[in-house]
């Protein structure tokens, strides 16, 4: 482990140290805490204590003030990567790294799936010259990047997570891995990327960036907004938003040309008569107790007064059953079905909201299935048969959501889904990639006269679809 | 353990408030006795099956989330198995390939019984069943072999030791406080919280009171799963005392927000007595048979009382006693917790050098110097090895008095 001594180190007692994801400050000077607010006292032991996310902040700050200490935290290594040779930038890649740059190596960078947020990425890392750490939701993902950055930097690449503990200057983990190992790798790198960093700001997730003393981070997302609002939180975590562009920017010459078509759908009457049914109880109820499910707390308030009686668990009851018919009505199978024999021979991505619905198109249409719980090898296979047109359909929940590189994908076909842009903007991602001269299209299947009117409306609220 | 969604609970000033069933309420004895007999019946029957008829006995005037709670419990005492027949993942790999070349040929309409019945062929079974065997390997296709009875009465104690353990999932600092505490309830509570791999600091704050602190997570600022998973295995010994005080500093929901759980014996949570701890840790083991193999001039065991100081109670790990002279050393096997822990029980350990120890801890929790008490403390790497131990055993007792 290399330790890097502040050249006062003779004179003084004062060390920062890394203690699980925290800096550790002992012997600081009297009165040192009102300058560094960030760090607290530990009752436990006495010592002062801050996140390790502000190492960069409090190391300059010492040396600004001239403040003699020796800095046990530190443990990453400067390297001189070569830079790929391989291709040269798309504009929006060069200045993508010029932005992040000219902030500080500290940011976040906005592209499309599909525009080469990996490229860029790895000329950042090139730029930062720090051992990195690469940070990704998913296994697939992770092979994808280490393959990337061992054919791009011509170095070995580690991997962790699924059973892999593979720790090279440049390693590859998953989120879950990161958060729970943070007391292991949280000084060794001085560049961090985060990979789909929407997921970041999650409670659990945030911990990755918080307990890491990484001076250089990039935060790369296709869609940052989260319903939750806390997008807010990468400035904190990461740095300022310092590049954007939009799907309707890079199509055509980036990103495959698209069209988006929602296609009406109408219920069988005897479906008709269930939901309606269930439609009015569920609104009688909400009507009756004055919740509005337009607020933002509209659906706590839902749960927590369905919860409290047996009233409230019927209206529970028929909510889910309004829901269920729309999410599997026969007329949205019998147009799958026309869909697919229009498009016998393309490659071709169902989503829907839920596993159940999934498996029940597999045994339907005898199309596979790829969910959660697929398990890594059956995954592989369904992939590779897929890219190579083998098995040319494929019906999903949410694991294609993002990140999956599926480039030979031109139709996706929504069956249902959430009304957040962000899972719509992700799935249509997914068919824009660039293969050959493809021409993707995003069909949305909607039940009219029923709830997915409006979240149709509200997942289409962004300028993908506009 | 109950997770986190069937955790009822409001926090009030700072105060979380579990929602603890009363087991003498007539409806939840009710709603017991109606899930443990639909649990009763279910052996031979598909996972997925049971879900609805489960639904369907949570219905009442108990909250639902209790029932699904109760049902949680009563999934722990089912023994489940996948359905016998054949390979699922080859199957579907088969028929979803055929569909595909059926497609690409734009046969019209789509053969799909034909694609089921040829696939059912070579396994003797129909279309139907090949249908049915696509996706039996999916956890909602397992079936039930067998489930262990319990009374209802146990069950809704369990259900309020569940709700207690899955809160302590979010502790980031335990106290317990015994009332008067017997010697071998001590040593009880002391050897499990070792056999679970925490440190507690014993102290005794008035005569004949025990105070026990909880060794908390690895970092300040959050709380870590792994070590709430320790606390909760331990809460049955401290819930199960006849006079206690338990408060657990937690950061309770999606925003973590801090708050304290306090229960105590007016509670009345009528918890469960825990079965006695099965042994020591695995390392200890594995360092009493790897000692036993190669030092005959020692013996090691593993079953070491409480030792009383003027300041609490320490449980050793194990004793060596030499069997020349028959002097013995108490030693303790450190794994896991925090170096500032480790560090202040060296410093209570070396407050008493007339009593003969040794702790042999992982390395990375040996990083602050405790000078005091630097020539009875041993790293080791994954676990102590037996010719440095005696070594320094040999080493302590040279350089101590007889007692």
């Amino acid at each position: 482990m290399m330790r890097c001594y502040d050249v006062f180190m003779a004179e003084t007692d004062f060390t920062i140290q890394f203690r699980a994801g925290t800096l550790e400050l002992r012997g600081a000077p009297p009165g040192f805490s009102s300058h560094f607010a960030a760090a607290v006292k530990d009752p436990r032991d006495r010592s002062l204590r801050c996140a390790a996310l502000h190492y960069r902040r409090l190391v300059a700050m010492l040396h600004q003030r001239k403040v003699a200490h020796v800095d046990l935290a530190r443990s990453y290594a400067k390297i001189a990567f070569t830079s790929p040779e391989s291709r040269e930038p798309f504009p929006h890649q060069a200045e993508a790294v010029e932005a992040w740059w000219q902030a500080g190596g500290r940011g976040v960078v906005v592209l499309p799936t599909g525009t080469g947020k990996t490229f860029m990425a790895i000329l950042a890392i090139v730029r930062a010259g720090r051992s990195t750490l690469v940070v990704a939701p998913t296994l697939e993902l992770v092979s994808q990047w280490k393959a990337e950055l061992e054919k791009n930097l011509k170095v070995k690449v580690g991997a962790v997570g699924g059973g892999e503990r593979d720790w090279q200057e440049v390693t590859v983990i998953t989120y879950d891995s990161a958060h729970m190992l943070i007391d292991h790798w949280g000084p060794r790198f001085g560049m961090l990327v985060f990979d789909e960093a929407h997921h970041l700001p999650g409670a659990t997730y945030r911990h990755a960036a918080s307990g890491s003393i990484a001076p250089f981070r990039l935060a790369l997302t296709a869609t940052p907004e989260r319903t939750d609002g806390g997008e807010s939180l990468l400035n904190f975590l990461v740095g300022p938003l310092v590049y954007r562009r939009e799907i309707t920017d890079l199509a055509s010459e980036y990103l495959a040309g698209y069209t988006t078509e929602r296609i009406w759908i109408e219920l069988k009457p005897e479906e008709r008569e269930e939901h309606d049914k269930a439609r009015d109880a569920y609104r009688a109820f909400v009507s009756e107790r004055g919740i509005d499910t337009s607020s933002p707390s509209g659906w706590r308030e839902f749960i927590t007064a369905a919860s409290r009686d047996p009233e409230g668990r019927e209206a529970f009851r028929a909510y889910r059953d309004q829901r269920r018919i729309v999410q599997r009505a026969e007329g949205k199978m019998e147009k799958l079905e026309e869909l697919l024999a229009i498009h016998s021979g393309e490659r071709v991505l169902i989503f829907t909201s839920d596993n159940a619905t999934v498996y029940d198109l597999a045994r339907r249409f005898l199309v596979p299935a790829l969910t959660h719980r697929t398990k890594p090898a059956e995954r592989k296979d369904l992939l590779s048969a897929f890219h190579s047109g083998e098995l040319p359909v494929l019906a999903t929940s949410r694991v294609l959501n993002e990140g999956v590189d599926v480039p030979a994908a031109a139709i996706g076909v929504v069956l249902s889904g959430s009304g957040t842009p962000r899972e719509h903007v992700q799935r249509l991602g997914r068919i824009l990639r660039r293969s050959g001269d493809k021409r993707a299209c995003l069909y949305e299947l909607v039940v009219r006269d029923s709830g997915e009117a409006a979240i149709s409306k509200r997942r289409r609220d962004h300028n993908a679809y506009r | 353990m109950l997770t986190g969604d069937l955790i009822r609970g409001r926090i009030h000033r700072g105060k979380l408030r579990l929602s603890v069933i009363d087991p003498a309420d007539g409806e939840i004895q009710s709603l017991a006795d109606r899930m443990i007999m639909l649990f009763g019946t279910v052996a031979g029957t598909r996972r997925d099956d049971i879900l609805a008829s489960i639904n369907l006995a949570g219905e009442g005037p108990v909250n639902p989330i209790v029932a699904r709670g109760l049902a949680h419990l009563l999934w722990q005492r089912c023994e489940l198995s996948p359905p016998p027949g054949p390979n699922a993942a080859k199957l579907r790999s088969e028929v979803f390939r055929a569909a595909a070349r059926a497609r690409a040929a734009g046969i019209q309409p789509f053969p799909r019984e034909t694609i089921l019945t040829v696939a059912g062929e070579s396994l003797r079974i129909d279309a139907t069943a090949v249908e049915r065997a696509l996706f039996s390997d999916l956890p909602g296709e397992e079936i039930v072999l067998s489930f262990e009875p319990i009374t209802s009465e146990r069950l809704l104690r369990d259900y309020n030791l569940a709700l207690v353990q899955g809160a302590l999932l979010r502790s980031t600092k335990v106290v317990l406080t015994l009332g008067r505490p017997r010697p071998e309830t001590v040593r009880a509570i002391l050897r499990a919280a070792r056999f679970h791999r925490l440190l507690v600091a014993p102290r005794k704050p008035s005569p004949g009171r025990l105070e026990l602190e909880v060794d908390g997570p690895a970092n300040l600022l959050e709380e870590t799963v792994k070590h709430g998973m320790q606390l909760a295995c331990f809460a049955p010994w401290a819930l199960c005392q006849p006079k206690f005080h338990f408060a657990a500093d937690l950061l309770w929901g999606p925003d973590r927000t801090p708050c304290r759980l306090e229960i105590s014996h007016q509670d009345a949570l009528d918890c469960p007595q825990p079965a006695p701890v099965a042994g020591p840790s695995r390392e200890v083991q594995a360092f009493a048979a790897l000692a036993a193999k190669e030092e005959p001039d020692w013996v090691v065991n593993v079953d070491a009382d409480p030792i009383e100081t003027d300041d609490g109670y320490w449980v050793p790990d194990l004793h060596l006693t030499r069997i020349s002279d028959q002097r013995t050393v108490w030693m303790d096997i450190i794994t896991r917790g925090r170096p500032q822990t480790v560090a202040a029980h060296l410093r209570r350990l070396a407050r008493h050098r007339m009593i003969p120890w040794l702790v042999t801890a992982n390395r990375t929790l040996l990083t602050e110097n405790v000078q005091e008490a630097s020539d009875r403390t041993l790293p080791f790497r994954t676990i102590p090895l037996p010719t440095e131990v005696f070594a320094k055993a040999t080493s302590i007792l040279d350089h101590s008095g007889r007692p």
